[in-house]
């Protein structure tokens, strides 16, 4: 039981990390950003072509994939979505797919198919009172998205940037005229989620296996967590992530394996059509 | 006679990509709704005809349903089996904003793809459906089959053709332009918002179904990789090329897309692996999504938004606002 909680609480903290840049890119940017797990597949894969096939050491290999697929979001927004600026919320969602469709393709042009995994050393698996209960890579998991989630709460509401990027999400104009440079806050936004796709996909890499359509596989997870926690509120996505990680660990103890994503499902179609502002925010759409 | 059967393939694929485009044009291009899940749509007319037109398992392999009946009673049920789909993601997603369906019908499509795989026994899983009928296989044999069944395909897309323009030109049609351009000012005109918004999901899918049925025809094998993304996205570029909103834009943008596409496919290349060129494929086919949605906004072949126009010339009195209505007269397409 402790195992499989734990491996839920695993699993909520790497959606938390693409959820919450996922948010992010939609407050700043009003539309749902299809590729945006795409980067984690991106990270994933970097972080294999340097651990295994340039043979560098994995902690390494991981940052730099971070910081690569970093440098890949800014860049990808600066060319297809920040053009498309000023036309229907649905053009840039629509050309989001296709860029998912195109960084989909090309990694499995330059990789080819089949899972991968890192080069990675064994963990020891922690016990208390000799119950084991996850591995110390999973504990770092957890610990590594606890500290963002206050680093993103303590950015969000103490730091100048942050506090600009909220009232830039809420209101872009009136921002600008408050001197807010919304130019660089925006690459600001963009490199933050970029980054924690990064994260989270550089994590699935060390904690479990990758592969080519991965990304595909993530964006319902991450739709769904931010359906759940109600459009429009980070911290309604990260709760919501957490909790759509635990229910499809916890409901493979009473239903088959294969059905937990038709589980998860099925919770977003109730949401939506009974609180479509969703679980935890409130009916006026708060700002981060 | 082979440059004739690959003519006919494309031919078919044509006219299947395009029936699932104009239904996607009066969803998305007139209705403004968008479906991510075409492939959910598509699927599950063709398992419906699948289910509808097979004879009982016979114990080779499983499936649940065979009824046996003919073809074309098959493909009707196939169309209807996704307006029952459409009904049901319609009442729960139509009521609320635009992204909510977006999402479901994403996810929808996947969600059934894994059904599909998970329970060997509704239809043989992963390894699908091997003998689907093929409307005339009794009659026509051979060769001369594929040329048979791209006529009836041309001719289905052509009847389709004509009832999706005149439902298009309709009150009904113009009710759900007038919502896709102004929700608030449609209400105030007194259409019921709701309402007129399932009815045209309803109705546009019953075509992705038909075309779900027309591509079973094609490949007379079914598995479930129907469902899969690339359906959808085939789909949304034919309709992004020719423009949205455009009936003839959807047609013409499918011909080109799978004209250039499977044009590719018969190229002989060597220094290429077959898996290669599809992965290829669909970068390319992403990069000129973006492009076209970068560089050629209305389409690559719309040089106005002629069906605005031509909306605003039939003048309907409930939808357009006077004084632009005032402005236009004359010819319709």
């Amino acid at each position: 039981m402790t195992v499989v909680i734990f491996s839920g609480l695993v699993s909520g903290s790497v959606l938390l990390l693409a959820t919450v840049g996922f948010e992010l890119v939609r407050r700043v940017e009003g539309f749902l950003n299809i590729a945006h797990p795409q980067l984690m597949v991106v990270a994933g894969f970097t972080a294999f072509s340097l651990n295994r096939q340039a043979g560098w050491n994995w902690v390494v290999a991981c940052v730099v994939a971070v910081l690569i697929t970093t440098v890949v979001g800014v860049v990808t927004a600066r060319i297809v979505f920040w053009p498309l600026r000023g036309r229907p919320h649905y053009i840039p969602m629509i050309a989001s797919v296709g860029l998912a469709y195109f960084i989909n393709a090309m990694v499995e042009l330059l990789t080819g198919h089949g899972v991968k995994t890192l080069d990675v050393p064994l963990f020891e698996t922690v016990r208390i009172n000799d119950v084991p209960v996850a591995g110390v890579d999973r504990i770092a998991v957890v610990v590594l998205a606890g500290l963002v989630v206050i680093a993103l709460h303590l950015w969000l509401s103490r730091s100048y940037s942050g506090r600009a990027l909220r009232a830039m999400a809420s209101n872009q104009a009136l921002a600008e005229v408050r001197g807010v440079n919304t130019g660089y806050l925006q690459y600001l936004a963009w490199a933050v989620a970029s980054a924690l796709a990064g994260l989270a996909g550089v994590l699935i890499a060390i904690t479990a296996r990758i592969y080519a359509e991965l990304g595909w596989d993530q964006i319902l997870l991450v739709a769904a967590a931010a359906i759940i926690g109600g459009l429009g509120s980070v911290y309604g996505a990260m709760v919501a992530s957490v909790v759509v990680g635990l229910t499809s660990s916890v409901a493979t103890l009473v239903i088959p394996t294969q059905y937990t994503q038709l589980l998860v499902f099925a919770v977003i179609g109730l949401v939506v059509f009974l609180r479509p502002e969703g679980l935890f925010s409130g009916p006026k759409e708060r700002v981060a | 006679m082979n440059v004739l059967l690959i003519v006919a393939g494309i031919a078919t694929l044509v006219a299947v990509y395009s029936l699932a485009a104009l239904a996607l044009n009066f969803q998305f291009g007139v209705g403004g709704m968008i479906n991510f899940g075409v492939a959910a749509f598509f699927g599950v007319g063709a398992y419906g005809y699948a289910f509808a037109s097979m004879p009982p398992s016979d114990g080779w392999y499983t499936y649940a349903i065979g009824l046996a009946l003919p073809w074309w009673v098959g493909a009707l049920i196939g169309g209807v089996a996704a307006m029952l789909l459409a009904l049901l993601v319609g009442l729960v997603t139509l009521r609320i904003g635009g992204v909510y369906l977006a999402v479901v019908s994403l996810a929808l499509a996947e969600m059934v793809r894994q059904l599909f795989i998970n329970e060997p026994a509704i239809a043989n899983g992963n390894r699908g459906l091997l003998d689907v009928p093929v409307p005339l296989s009794d009659v026509i044999r051979g060769r001369e089959l594929s040329l048979v069944i791209a006529a009836v395909a041309l001719g289905v897309l052509a009847v389709a053709y004509l009832v999706v323009r005149r439902a298009t030109r309709s009150a009904f049609g113009r009710n759900l332009l007038a919502i896709n351009e102004n929700e608030a000012v449609a209400k105030s005109l007194g259409i019921d918002v709701y309402r007129t918004k399932v009815k045209g999901f309803v109705f546009a899918a019953f075509f992705m179904g038909i075309a779900g049925v027309m591509y079973v025809w094609y490949l007379s094998i079914l598995t479930p990789t129907i469902f899969s993304v690339n359906i959808t996205f085939t789909v949304f570029i034919a309709l992004i090329i020719g423009g949205m909103g455009s009936n003839p834009g959807a047609v013409a943008g499918t011909a080109i897309l799978i004209g250039l596409r499977e044009g590719v496919t018969y190229l002989k290349v060597d220094f290429i692996a077959p898996e290669q060129l599809a992965a290829l494929q669909d970068a390319v086919q992403g990069l000129a999504l973006i492009a076209i949605l970068l560089f050629w906004p209305r389409g690559l072949l719309r040089r106005s938004s002629r069906m605005r126009e031509c909306l605003v010339e039939s003048g309907h009195p409930q939808v357009v606002a006077p004084a632009m209505s005032a402005s236009a007269t004359g010819a319709s397409r």
